[in-house]
């Protein structure tokens, strides 16, 4: 008989998703270190952060795994259960994400550009990012998945500083390896102790979340603050007297939970950047300047948003759907109902982290067609991204899934490369493009969404 | 009476290569009662998710209320009410916050009968259904089903989890439901004493098909036991079309016949004479002896 502790190793190669991240992790190490050989230094600097970013998915995904392993009855109940999964999480752990840390830091020390000393504190750096990410992707909460998101937006804004810090104080860099080491503790000591009364017993992320075992977690439900707050009272209005699809989304939204109240958790984010502005740290102010470089917020941060309060719902609606509501008037409702949400949660954005700064810094930015541009293409993409995931959520696959998502996030990186330099006529075409094809994937979404069955 | 509701012809379903229901048939009389009975696995939730929409089916036919629940309009959809097995409900709402949100959807919503079931089974309208019991949640989602008074109820083991105060409740008002209103009420159980109590038709799904579906007293009526005394034949001697299960025990042969004529009860009267001994079964002993 093969030991437990070589099947608990299997149970995360035979998940898909992992094994697929995996995959990528490996080829992209391998394609920067072969780019690395034969002279193309900046792809291989470019493979590398990819594999970088990668890591981080893969971390996330762990997170998940091993979530979903610990937060179960047969952790409490079988024998030396606990002990085994630790051992096997933290094999795994150390084999894939300090591997891969390791591969990144022999490739860093050999790019001239980059400063070469001390970066074992980068190295310490990353470790930090994976665990932080697994920590995301464990507790699993809209909130955690939130200030985890802006934790990392900050961190990735200031990652050039963070290596000259090391190099200025070569003495810091046990600073992030103790942290790495005091995090990976108390990890392992909540595992150990994960039970119904844990307040992160009952979020478990899956994939694809109808197959989530749904709300288990009634000891320590009540005793988090997401369940104590009073929802939008119900107005009484019945569904079939609202006319527009403006009023039956309003409707809907009456039995929503802590969703839309997640907006205060980047609205903390957003405040202290500016306060950090406003007593002119210089890296912040630099930060919130650069507008152009921040593309990429502007089109993840209103998809995140928008995707953490829905991904909830989706678990009820194989009950919703019995209502008396034709399929096709739910999908509608909800899929208007999604665009309109990442809208203003865009346009809240756009203001708070692009066009405030910019009347304050570089106010004649304003009448510039280009800068408008900028903006427009952020949205156009994000609708394009949102109408891909809202397409690809319903296919259920994993395997289309890490598909479309890497697809997109090759579209995305292309256009992230060019945003700030393009012409108003390139700003046109391209928003056209995104706009378009956008439209075809909702339109596959909405046929996908009407033809799904509820397990 | 006699008019199908739901009516199935040669409904396929299959998960992957995993065939859940080959060729299923099954009529369920308008006003009736009718239970659904079948071992773990044999379809019984696949079933109710087909009737109720959540499921197409592979191939075959499905109609209720004259509907293809696939594309059920919402006509339709107000007419029948649903419980599912493992019910889904928002956990961070207040049972009235449910109650009145899942109301909201329904042209004509009883919200007397709310009260009333509300106060029958001691919930408390302002306690978050995530903190709640299995199944208390059960009669939450009951009070869902019911608080529209649909012409049909659709329920996947809907007592399962309820205690027997609130079982026989719940039972007391479905068959009130169907004494005042004329509803159909199709639910699935393991609870065969429950099924005895109030169904008047039954089904029967073993290995993906249907293997009985009529009334309850036909059913009781064509599978009994016949006891043997002293007969020393091996049971392979009696093998015979009827003989659902032939058993040896100290005082003679045991059998379990399913005789859809009188003919297979006859024959042994013939062959054995004044010796043969007839017993009635209950429904949970002739669900154990068909699902063999």
């Amino acid at each position: 008989m093969r030991s437990p502790f070589l099947k608990i190793v299997q149970l995360y190669w035979q998940n898909m998703g992992f094994r697929l991240l995996f995959l990528a992790l490996v080829l992209s190490a391998a394609v920067s270190k072969i780019a690395y050989h034969i002279g193309f230094l900046v792809y291989a600097e470019e493979f590398f952060n990819l594999m970088f970013v990668v890591m981080l998915w893969l971390a996330f995904h762990l997170g998940i795994v091993i979530k979903r392993q610990f937060a179960q009855y047969q952790s409490s109940v079988f024998p030396r259960y606990r002990l085994y999964h630790l051992a096997g999480m933290v094999c795994v752990y150390l084999i894939v994400i300090g591997l891969s840390v390791l591969w990144g830091q022999g490739m860093i020390l050999d790019l001239p550009w980059l400063p070469h000393q001390s970066m074992a504190g980068v190295w310490g750096s990353c470790l930090l990012a994976s665990l932080i990410v697994i920590g995301v992707g464990y507790f699993s909460t809209g909130r955690v998945v939130l200030y985890g998101y802006c934790l990392l937006l900050v961190l990735s804004a200031f990652g050039a500083q963070i290596t000259d810090i090391y190099r200025e104080f070569p003495f810091l860099v046990f600073v992030p390896f103790c942290f790495w080491a005091a995090g990976l503790v108390f990890f392992l000591w909540r595992l150990s102790h994960l039970n119904e009364e844990s307040f992160e017993y009952p979020y478990l992320l899956s994939w694809p979340p109808q197959a989530s075992s749904g709300w288990q977690g009634r000891p320590a439900g009540a005793k988090d603050p997401c369940f104590e707050k009073a929802v939008r009272p119900c107005s009484g209005r019945k569904y079939f007297e609202c006319a527009t699809v403006w009023c039956r989304i309003r409707h809907w939204k009456n039995s929503d939970g802590e969703g839309p109240k997640l907006i205060w958790s980047m609205a903390w984010a957003v405040l202290a950047i500016y306060v950090l502005t406003f007593f002119e740290v210089s890296w912040m102010s630099d930060w919130l300047k650069n507008v152009y470089g921040n593309f990429l917020i502007f089109v993840v941060t209103p998809l995140v948003l928008v995707t953490v309060s829905y991904y909830k719902r989706l678990i009820f609606w194989g009950y919703d759907v019995v209502r008396p509501v034709s399929r096709s008037r739910y999908m509608k409702d909800h899929i208007v109902s999604v665009c309109l949400e990442a809208f203003w949660y865009w346009v809240l954005t756009v203001l708070v982290l692009g066009v405030v700064p910019s009347l304050v810094f570089y106010v004649d930015a304003l009448a510039w067609p280009q800068f408008w541009g900028f903006f427009v293409l952020s949205g156009s993409l994000l609708f394009l991204t949102l109408a891909v995931v809202v397409s690809m959520v319903a296919s259920e696959s994993t395997v289309s899934f890490i598909v479309n998502a890497g697809l997109l996030s090759g579209i995305v990186a292309v256009l992230f490369g060019v945003s700030a330099e393009m012409t108003v006529q390139s700003y046109i075409l391209c928003c056209w493009a995104c706009l378009a094809s956008g439209l075809i994937f909702i339109k596959r979404g909405y046929h996908a969404w009407c033809e799904k069955e509820y397990v | 009476m006699n008019v199908p509701i739901i009516e199935c012809r040669d409904v396929k379903k299959a998960f992957g290569k995993k065939e859940i229901l080959s060729g299923l048939s099954l009529d369920i009389p308008k006003g009736s009662v009718f239970g659904l009975l079948g071992k773990n696995g044999a379809g019984k939730t696949t079933l109710i998710k087909l009737l109720v929409g959540l499921l197409k089916p592979d191939a075959g036919a499905l109609s209720v209320l004259g509907e293809m629940p696939w594309r059920f309009s919402d006509e339709a959809k107000e007419r029948f009410g649903y419980v599912p097995q493992r019910e889904k409900l928002y956990p961070w709402l207040t049972v009235r916050q449910l109650i009145d949100y899942a109301g909201s959807f329904y042209r004509h919503w009883n919200e007397g009968l709310v009260d009333e079931l509300v106060r029958q089974w001691r919930l408390n309208n302002h306690e978050k259904i995530g903190v709640l019991s299995e199944g208390e949640a059960q009669k939450v989602a009951i009070i869902l089903a019911l608080a529209h008074e649909p012409e049909l109820l659709i329920l996947d083991e809907p007592v399962a989890s309820l205690d027997p105060l609130a079982r026989r409740e719940f039972l007391k008002t479905i068959l009130h439901s169907v004494a005042d209103r004329q509803c159909t009420v199709f639910f699935s159980t393991h609870i065969t004493s429950d099924l005895e109590r109030v169904a008047d038709h039954v089904a029967l799904i073993n290995e993906s098909r249907v293997s009985f579906c009529g009334e309850l007293d036909d059913l009781k009526e064509r599978v009994k036991r016949i006891r043997l005394p002293g007969q020393k034949l091996s049971p392979g001697q009696l093998q015979m079309d009827g003989v659902l299960a032939c058993e040896e025990t100290q005082g003679g042969l045991v059998l379990t016949v399913y005789d859809h004529r009188g003919e297979v009860i006859q024959s042994f009267h013939n062959r054995f004479g004044q010796g043969v001994q007839v017993e009635h079964l209950n429904l949970e002993e002739i669900f154990l002896e068909m699902s063999r």
